[in-house]
């Protein structure tokens, strides 16, 4: 259904070229879920921003690679195409519900307005249909919550109604950035629930992007791990776990304080990710690699691999000759 | 805010850069900004050695030349009475610059300590000073001042000019207080103003050190944004008459003259008036490249 | 303002003394100060200026009324005048910033601002009356009479209004709930007149309250550059004439309209935003 190859998105700052987005591949299957999971500034929110170009544009810039969702080209069709696509085909969720919905509208205004845009409802039968929307994420009194304003719902409703804004199209993509980061964990436990019921209702396909591994682990079929602007790892969600191959990966497992035992110490990796507006040579993870060799780490940039069946892995001897012991069950 | 070179693991992260730094090079890269201050500094500059260089006296009338049209005599032509334009342009350079600065000053120092110590004190004593702010904001200003000066129109210059700084100051320290007293409470509430006196740092220190430092941006960025509206309030009421008097010239009544006379001599109207617009010019870049540089939340980029 | 020196018969033809003291008390001048201050403030609160003493047999409050639909009419046309011109041009400055297409009209409005009206005003006189002929030079008569004032009155807040709608459709186009509109399919325009206009025209609201206030003093100096017969012009001649009760009833009823229109301009401000409206609400 999408199928990306090799997106480069740059920004053109004051202080340099920033490389968010250095040549990433992937694709989704209708109603497959793929998880995206990286720290800030590895770029999975400006990947699947730019592919709907929504990248503020200067000075951001999509540089290269191709983007095809149904033999449609998102990065070089025209804006009337990304339009129809917009909201209708595709929908997102953003992380911050509050600053994400317009306070000066009604959340009954922000929900129709898909409709009016795309499937150009009438007034009545858009009100139905907002009104189903809201209740099918599970607010009460759906009819007369359609004239609140944002600010009057509390973060987990907000964010139900953004969930309601962008499914009421019936899209066959969505594209969920952190959107449990900001809510309380009993209301993230919800909202995922939700998502996941959704999904298998509609058969929509997800792109779910978080830092948290046990919220992926929760929901994604397919994860995609993502450093410095480039995936590193991409694997069925089990396999991930249960054979991490990238030692980025293998860090992140075993720093996630849910798969410790209570009282030991909590793993972290050293070292700070790498300034993005400067060219990497090699390796971009070689700095911080426990298993870093000096041989090539640090002079080419190892591509990607299938190391199992649909299991892919950067190329490189730490990856592909790793020692199972240092793995976590999930 | 200082200067550090960090090392975090043994590793050098980037030097921090204080927070005057930072605004000095965005405001030099301002070519809007730049060019105001340097013209400015120039007006500033002319007004202060306007004695020295003045090539006729201010009041020296000579009947015979009357109205003339620039010369090389006369840079700026001459006016009704026969008096040098250019020689009257300075003059009234410093009184306007003067009664801009000054009145600035005067709201700035009601403003600022009005602001802080309702920001500071917080409670019942900010309610109040607040609520006073609020009413008299609600007057109507400009018809006070008109009224002050037409009542109390005194022969004597000296108190004249006394009472436009006051008059002016005094309609421009409301914003100032409130603009202070939100800063001021903006920062009391931050930590770090926890963490001194938990260190046992004097309130008096902390106002000094700590509070006045982060309040200072916007207060110079709006004292340098009220000295336009200052002049333009003078001229302004020196138009109507009810500012500075003749013989003595400020911009405004020179402007004034010139619209009386424009028909025949518009020399007399073009020159101070591009003197005052190109000083306000410079004022305002001056001022919005401060804005920029010194808030970059505010930025227009 | 009776402690001041000058009484305003005193720039009549000489009087003799018992005449001053015969108009003296017909205008109540001979009673104590502080009766004087108690009758005018009573007679204000009932509505009555009082008469004019300089022109006698005219109450203050006829000159008031006959002034005031000139200077509204004024007022009305220089602030159409800035609304339109500023919003536009705020809006375009902000949808193509750093471009020629933000430079100029910004270049345009800092020019409104540092040039103050009673020398913009002469200035369009000498070029466009004088110079061009195209327009007339004063009065208040035909349509082409009223151009030269309402763009001079109008140009400063022009440019105050192009900037503040300048800011505030930045502010908002910076906001993350534009993009979700993007997200949605919206077409440019719909982002800019449904989501953005709203908000960003926000700073433009809050300063129509002060922009009416600067209006109504500005009248006082276009009205007398363009002799145009307006509440404005009238005042400034009772400040020169020392026309008490003119003053003091011009001033009062000018004050008044001030601190309604700066009330009419709170409420319209909660009524734009939901939330200042919640806020209050809840205090």
């Amino acid at each position: 259904m999408l199928e990306v190859k090799d997106l480069k998105t740059y920004f053109y700052t004051r202080n340099g070229v920033y490389r968010a987005v250095e040549g990433i591949s992937f694709s989704v299957k209708r109603g497959e879920v793929l998880g995206i999971v990286g720290e800030s500034g590895s770029g999975k929110s400006v990947s699947q921003y730019s592919l709907l170009r929504l990248i503020p544009s200067p000075p951001g810039k999509i540089v290269g690679g191709t983007a095809t969702f149904d033999g449609v080209d998102l990065l070089n069709c025209s804006q009337a195409e990304l339009q129809k696509i917009r909201g209708k085909k595709i929908s997102m969720i953003f992380q911050d519900p509050m600053t994400c919905l317009n306070p000066y509208m009604t959340i009954g205004d922000q929900i129709m307005e898909p409709l009016f845009i795309h499937d150009k409802l009438s007034k009545e039968e858009a009100v139905k249909k907002a009104k189903n929307a809201l209740e099918e994420v599970g607010i009460q009194d759906a009819l007369n919550r359609l004239k609140s304003y944002p600010h009057e719902l509390s973060g987990g409703m907000r964010q139900r109604v953004m969930i309601a804004m962008a499914l009421i199209t019936e899209p066959e993509l969505l594209i969920a950035d952190e959107p449990t980061t900001a809510l309380d964990v009993t209301v993230q436990a919800q909202i995922l629930d939700l998502i996941k019921a959704l999904q298998k209702k509609k058969n929509t396909g997800v792109i779910f992007i978080t830092h948290d591994l046990g919220v992926i682990a929760g929901i994604a079929d397919r994860v995609m791990v993502m450093y410095a602007g480039q995936v590193v790892e991409t694997a069925p969600t089990a396999q991930l776990f249960e054979k991490p191959s990238h030692p980025y990966t293998r860090a992140l497992l075993s720093s996630s304080p849910a798969l410790h035992a209570r009282g030991e110490r909590l793993k972290t990796i050293s070292g700070l990710p790498p300034d993005l507006s400067k060219e990497i040579k090699g390796c971009a993870f070689a700095d911080r690699c426990p298993e870093r060799n000096d041989r090539n780490c640090g002079s080419e940039n190892p591509k990607l691999v299938e190391l199992y069946k649909d299991h892919f892995v950067a190329n490189c001897e730490a990856c592909i000759h790793h020692s199972p012991s240092n793995t976590s069950k999930a | 805010m200082s200067e550090a070179v960090l090392t975090l693991d043994g590793q050098e992260v980037e030097k921090g850069r204080s927070l005057w730094q930072d605004a000095w090079t965005r405001l030099s890269k301002n070519k809007a900004a730049m060019l105001g201050v340097f013209l400015l500094a120039a007006f500033v500059i002319l007004a202060i050695i306007a004695p020295w260089i003045a090539p006729f006296s201010y009041d020296a009338q000579d009947l015979n030349i009357g109205p003339q049209a620039p010369s090389s005599a006369h840079w700026f032509g001459t006016d009704i009475l026969g008096r040098d334009l250019y020689t009257r342009i300075l003059y009234g350079g410093r009184i306007s610059l003067m009664v801009g600065f000054l009145a600035t000053f005067v709201s700035l120092v009601i403003g600022v300590l009005w602001g802080t110590i309702a920001g500071f004190v917080g409670g019942r004593t900010d309610s109040i000073m607040m609520r006073i702010v609020d009413i008299m904001y609600a007057i109507p200003f400009i018809l006070l001042v008109i009224l002050l000066m037409v009542f109390v129109n005194t022969r004597d210059n000296t108190n004249n000019l006394l009472l436009l700084f006051v008059a002016i100051g005094a309609t421009e320290w409301l914003t100032m207080a409130r603009i202070v007293r939100g800063q001021v409470m903006g920062i009391r509430k931050q930590e770090f103003i926890e963490a001194c006196y938990s260190m046992g740092i004097s309130n008096r220190q902390i106002i000094f050190k700590h509070l006045i430092p982060n309040v200072l941006g916007p207060i110079i960025v709006y004292a340098t944004l009220t000295v336009p509206t200052v002049m333009l309030t003078e001229a302004f009421l020196s138009f109507l008459g009810l500012g500075v008097q003749p013989p003595m010239s400020s911009w405004g009544l020179l402007i004034s003259s010139g619209v009386e006379n424009m028909e025949e001599y518009p020399w007399l109207l073009i020159y101070p008036g591009l003197t005052f617009s190109i000083t306000l010019f410079s004022l305002n870049f001056l001022g919005d490249g401060l804005r920029d540089a010194l808030d970059p939340k505010a930025s227009k980029d | 303002m009776r402690a001041t020196p000058g009484g305003p018969f005193d720039k009549e033809k000489k009087v003799t003394p018992e005449v001053m003291a015969a108009l003296n008390a017909q205008y109540k001048l001979d009673q104590p100060l502080y009766i004087q201050y108690w009758d005018t403030v009573t007679n204000i609160l009932k509505g009555d200026l009082g008469p004019s003493f300089r022109y006698p047999g005219r109450t203050v409050n006829e000159m008031i009324l006959e002034g005031l639909p000139t200077t509204v009419e004024l007022g009305c046309y220089a602030l159409i005048f800035a609304l339109l011109l500023g919003i536009t041009s705020g809006i375009i400055a902000a949808l193509k910033k750093n471009t020629w297409l933000d430079y100029i009209p910004m270049t345009f409005s800092m020019a409104g601002i540092c040039v103050p009206s009673f020398l913009l005003g002469p200035v369009l006189v000498l070029i466009f009356s004088i110079h061009f002929n195209w327009l007339p030079v004063s009065g208040w008569d035909s349509f082409a009479h009223k151009i030269l004032p309402s763009f001079t009155l109008g140009a400063a807040y022009a440019a105050f209004v192009s900037r503040l709608s300048r800011g505030g459709m930045l502010e908002i186009l910076s906001q993350d709930f534009i993009r979700t509109a993007r997200a949605k399919g919206a077409s440019e325009s719909q982002v800019i007149l449904k989501h953005a206009l709203k908000g960003g025209m926000f700073p433009v609201i809050s300063f129509l309250g002060p922009a009416i206030a600067g209006l109504l003093s500005g009248s006082f100096v276009t009205e007398s550059i363009f002799q145009i017969p307006g509440l404005g012009r009238y005042y400034v001649q009772a400040a020169f004439n020392r026309d008490y009760t003119m003053i003091m009833g011009t001033t009062v009823f000018l004050a008044a309209l001030i601190i309604f229109f700066n009330y009419v301009s709170d409420v319209m401000l909660i009524w734009v935003n939901p939330k200042l409206n919640f806020d209050k609400g809840q205090s």
